[in-house]
């Protein structure tokens, strides 16, 4: 075995690993938390990654500055479309949620489209180009180390916010029966919509970090979105500090498959690694739950 | 966090199971999705041309660009008093590159009292939709450019567009003969045309007996967004050489992410036709020095009145220079024009493509000639990327 080889594989599956991390955390807290399948999660990561491009690159806002901006714009927009669309949704059949949330993302594609075209467009940052040396000249690129350490403070954020504070409780509250929640004197629906922001505020981030590492069309969350719905499941749902975790197995999964057995199936990779957990831990690897019989 | 009640974990991973079937699916074959637009222009008494391409999933950038190159060609026939005093009307039926829906799409353009026919996003859509428009009305194929369509007879389909292994040609001689490449690693697009282009260079390099050997191919699939493995790998095997063949949304990745883990060799090389105006503007200083095969350069117009009005008016109406497959998709429509203006009539299918071939038209990509099997003939230019813009390459 090529001791270079692995060395550059193992670093660029930590990299891509802790992109696939960050992206599924919204997903996760989403679906802990409102019970939703949001389909149009990846295209929340997308508009995520044209608003940054249209602050950074249209409009000479310095990168670091543009990224909570972006998440505040995409906050708001996830807070508007929970009030307008998605509580009316939680509210009926699983069928029409799942096809309600699938709605969300084709008409998000399509008005991406129309407004930002279908070029492809690459997010300025001031450390472009530089790349970081590691042991045996495997290198990762600074946005890759950049874009994990914001999924491990996310990370981190995200299980204080759920675990140690007041919203927090409120949210485990909704999350485990909304009803008693409600009679309890929690506002349901404004957790709801605030944990539905942060989701959508996360999907961005994402999208203004790791979706900056390459060029970024309108078609960028529709292909990323299947990796995050696969670490939601390695993770088991509702894990928010699993997701990193998970997204790390999955890109070390793919990218030395890929590389040190066939580059072939790279994704299929990550998917066989879906089924294994599927039948050995249905619940999720880092669940503390048994497998059901 | 955990729930008592609502739509469960065991269903949730079984639709994600679901999901990943489907994406586990797609490691042998290349998708597309997304939806379809309609175009029109002309007015007053309008004859109908129907355009099936796909301007919307994987290859929406190079469709979008096409369907442009399109509407600017209807613009220039109804500003110029149209066909035979008619109006001309582009009805566009998006088929996502996707050969079932080319089908579709062309019998839903035939039912609609077209006229003539224009399209194909790659040979991908292009061989079921000539499969389709067989003996009914002209049509002119734009980017398909499969050598399996002329042969067959279809005497009512012309292609605007050559095979990838003729235009290949003007790339692979000079590689052959550049003695900076010794060891070639190759990252293909697994489809016909990766397999292809691979083929020809592993013959190429045997016949020329310079020493060249490839020491490294792989493939990537359509809907693959990272390529650590494979850059990984050619870096592994210590290249003086890259090439890279795929779609624009692919490619640049492909190329970034080499750059990313310091695989930067001497040569770089990507497929025909592929260094555009909008892949210049993405990132031009990644493209510094690479080499490809190009039939339609919009930055050396001079001498060309043709390309230079076309050129003009597509950058002052989409606000880009137009590329490749805007010029083709245009020369398409005006192609058809020109055959239907020479046979003096609209109707008569026989007498409109019997002009295929005859018919005298220069357009962006300068005068078009076809070979016996109705199928264009563009000897391609060497370029390479200089100070940001395409620059042939200096023998």
């Amino acid at each position: 075995m090529d001791l270079d080889l692995t060395l550059q594989l193992i670093v660029s599956g930590l990299a891509i690993g802790i992109a696939y991390g960050l992206i599924g955390l919204g997903l996760s807290l989403v679906f802990g938390v409102l019970n939703l399948i949001n389909f149009a999660h990846g295209e929340f990561y997308m508009l995520g990654a044209f608003v940054i491009y249209t602050f950074v690159n249209l409009w000479g806002v310095p990168y670091l500055a543009a990224i909570p901006l972006t998440c505040l714009v995409l906050a708001a927009f996830g807070w508007l479309i929970t009030a307008t669309y998605v509580e009316p949704l939680v509210k009926t059949s699983e069928t029409a949620m799942l096809i309600g949330t699938l709605g969300v993302s084709y008409v998000l594609l399509e008005v991406a489209r129309i407004i930002w075209g279908a070029d492809q467009q690459q997010i300025e940052y001031p450390w472009e180009g530089q790349t970081l040396h590691l042991l045996a000249d495997s290198r990762v690129p600074l946005q890759q180390v950049f874009t994990g350490a914001v999924g491990i403070v996310a990370t981190g954020a995200l299980v204080i916010l759920v675990y140690r504070t007041r919203y927090g409780r409120y949210m485990r509250a909704v999350a485990e029966n909304p009803a008693a929640a409600g009679l309890c004197g929690i506002n349901v629906k404004r957790i709801y919509r605030m944990t539905f922001a942060i989701g959508t505020a996360v999907a961005a981030l994402a999208g203004a970090t790791a979706g900056a590492i390459n060029a970024h069309s309108f078609l960028s969350g529709q292909q990323i979105v299947l990796k995050a719905f696969v670490v939601v499941i390695i993770a088991g749902l509702g894990n928010i500090p699993g997701a990193i975790a998970a997204g790390i197995l999955l890109g070390l999964v793919e990218t030395l498959g890929g590389g040190l057995i066939s580059p072939d199936y790279q994704n299929g990779f990550g998917y066989l690694l879906l089924v294994l957990v599927l039948l050995v831990r249905p619940d999720g690897l880092m669940s503390r739950r048994k497998v059901a019989t | 966090m955990t729930r008592a009640t609502g739509f469960g974990v065991k269903r949730f991973t079984a639709l994600v199971a679901v999901l990943a079937v489907g994406g586990f699916a797609a490691c042998g074959s290349d998708d597309d999705s997304g939806s379809g637009s309609k175009a029109g222009g002309g007015g007053g008494d309008p004859i109908k041309i129907g355009a099936v391409l796909g301007s919307s999933g994987a290859i929406a950038q190079s469709g979008t660009e096409m369907l442009n190159g399109m509407k600017l060609a209807v613009e220039k026939l109804n500003a110029e008093g149209g066909i035979d005093g008619h109006k001309v009307e582009l009805v566009h039926v998006d088929d996502q590159n996707d050969p079932q829906q080319a089908v579709t799409a062309t019998r839903k353009v035939l039912s609609q009292g077209i006229k003539g026919l224009v399209g194909s996003s790659s040979s991908t859509d292009g061989v079921p939709i000539a499969e389709t428009a067989k003996n009914t009305v002209p049509t002119v194929l734009a980017l398909a450019a499969s050598v399996e369509i002329g042969p067959k007879g279809y005497t009512n389909i012309a292609q605007m567009n050559n095979p990838a292994a003729q235009k290949e040609k003007v790339v692979v001689d000079y590689l052959t003969n550049n003695p900076d490449v010794k060891r070639v690693a190759m990252i293909l697009q697994n489809n016909e045309f990766g397999k292809g282009y691979l083929a020809q260079y592993q013959e190429a390099f045997k016949t020329a007996g310079n020493g060249q050997e490839i020491v490294y191919s792989g493939f990537f699939q359509g809907d693959q967004t990272d390529f650590s493995a494979l850059v990984a790998k050619a870096k592994a095997s210590n290249p003086d050489a890259l090439y890279i063949a795929g779609f624009a949304e692919q490619w640049i990745k492909v190329l970034n992410q080499a750059k990313d883990i310091g695989l930067t060799p001497k040569v770089v090389w990507l497929s025909p036709e592929n260094i555009t105006p909008s892949t210049l503007k993405l990132d031009a200083s990644a493209l510094e020095g690479v080499v490809s095969a190009n039939s339609f350069n919009p930055y050396e117009l001079s001498g060309k009145p043709e390309a230079e009005e076309f050129a003009k008016s597509y950058e002052t109406k989409y606000g880009i220079l137009p590329n490749f497959f805007a010029a083709t998709a245009y020369d398409s429509v005006m192609y058809l024009a020109a055959s239907m203006k020479a046979a003096g009539t609209v109707d008569d299918a026989k007498k409109i493509a019997a002009q295929f071939g005859k018919v005298d038209y220069t357009g962006p990509r300068g005068k078009l000639t076809l070979d016996p099997n109705r199928q264009v003939s563009l000897e391609p230019e060497l370029v390479t990327v200089k100070s940001g813009q395409l620059a042939p390459v200096a023998e």
